[in-house]
């Protein structure tokens, strides 16, 4: 049974969120700026959990019906990447804070079954450390199994992607020569 | 009367991001903002079309501009 120690810091401090999201921070993304009119901004307050991701999802879903989506493998592949790649990284974030919290990682599993996220992990309450309980290691066991099929999925498309990438110069160099001997 | 707005921000990989700049040189968008703004009113029309109607086809509506 893993168990947390006392010493560790709380998860509102700085060193852990730097902590727990590194990995999201490493990844090149640029921002697109837009301006909505403020009843549909309050819609998605009201209605959607993340509206980060919600607005991510339909740009991905914007540039699925594209004609060049379908012309093009290599756009196909790369939206369905970075899809995997953020399931993947915000599997592996619930299972790094429900190992890190213990049993007071309720909250993070609300958020499993789609609920709001709440910290309240009562710092100054006198309490024992916190251990992680039985279904909860469970359900850690649960999200391995599936990044380990997320990942096997992803290290496929990544190395047709390369395929892809690395075929292109070399098209390029194909249709000079081609061009030469005319 | 204008219209309220609301300035937001949506992150995107770098590759995608080029991607939609491509497709707005080529297509009649006027810039990428208006493709993520487009993006939305399709969602919102395919999946509330009742909220879409009434926003937007209503006559005399401030919020269909």
């Amino acid at each position: 049974m893993t168990t947390v120690d006392k010493t560790s810091p709380s998860p509102s401090s700085k060193s852990v969120l730097r902590n727990t999201h590194s990995s999201r921070r490493s990844r090149a993304l640029t921002t697109v700026s837009f301006r909505l009119p403020f009843w549909v901004h309050v819609l998605l307050k009201e209605n959607v959990l993340n509206v980060s991701g919600f607005l991510r999802s339909v740009v991905y879903s914007s540039l699925e019906e594209l004609p060049v989506y379908l012309e093009f493998e290599e756009v196909k592949l790369e939206v369905e990447v970075t899809r995997l790649t953020e399931e993947l990284e915000k599997v592996h974030r619930w299972q790094k804070l429900l190992l890190k919290h213990g049993s007071y990682a309720e909250a993070y599993l609300e958020e499993l079954k789609g609920g709001l996220v709440r910290d309240r992990k009562p710092f100054y309450l006198p309490r024992p450390p916190p251990s992680v309980k039985p279904e909860e290691l469970v359900t850690v066991s649960d999200i391995v199994k599936y990044r380990e099929k997320l990942a096997k999925r992803l290290v496929g498309l990544l190395n047709r992607l390369m395929e892809l990438k690395l075929s292109k110069p070399r098209d390029a160099q194909n249709k000079k020569e081609v061009r030469k001997h005319e | 009367m204008e219209e309220k707005l609301v300035h937001m921000t949506v992150r995107v990989p770098k590759a995608l991001k080029d991607l939609i700049k491509q497709h707005v040189e080529l297509d009649t968008h006027i810039n990428e903002s208006e493709f993520v703004r487009d993006a939305l009113r399709e969602k919102i029309q395919r999946e509330c079309p009742e909220l879409y109607k009434k926003q937007f086809e209503q006559p005399n509506n401030d919020n269909s501009r």
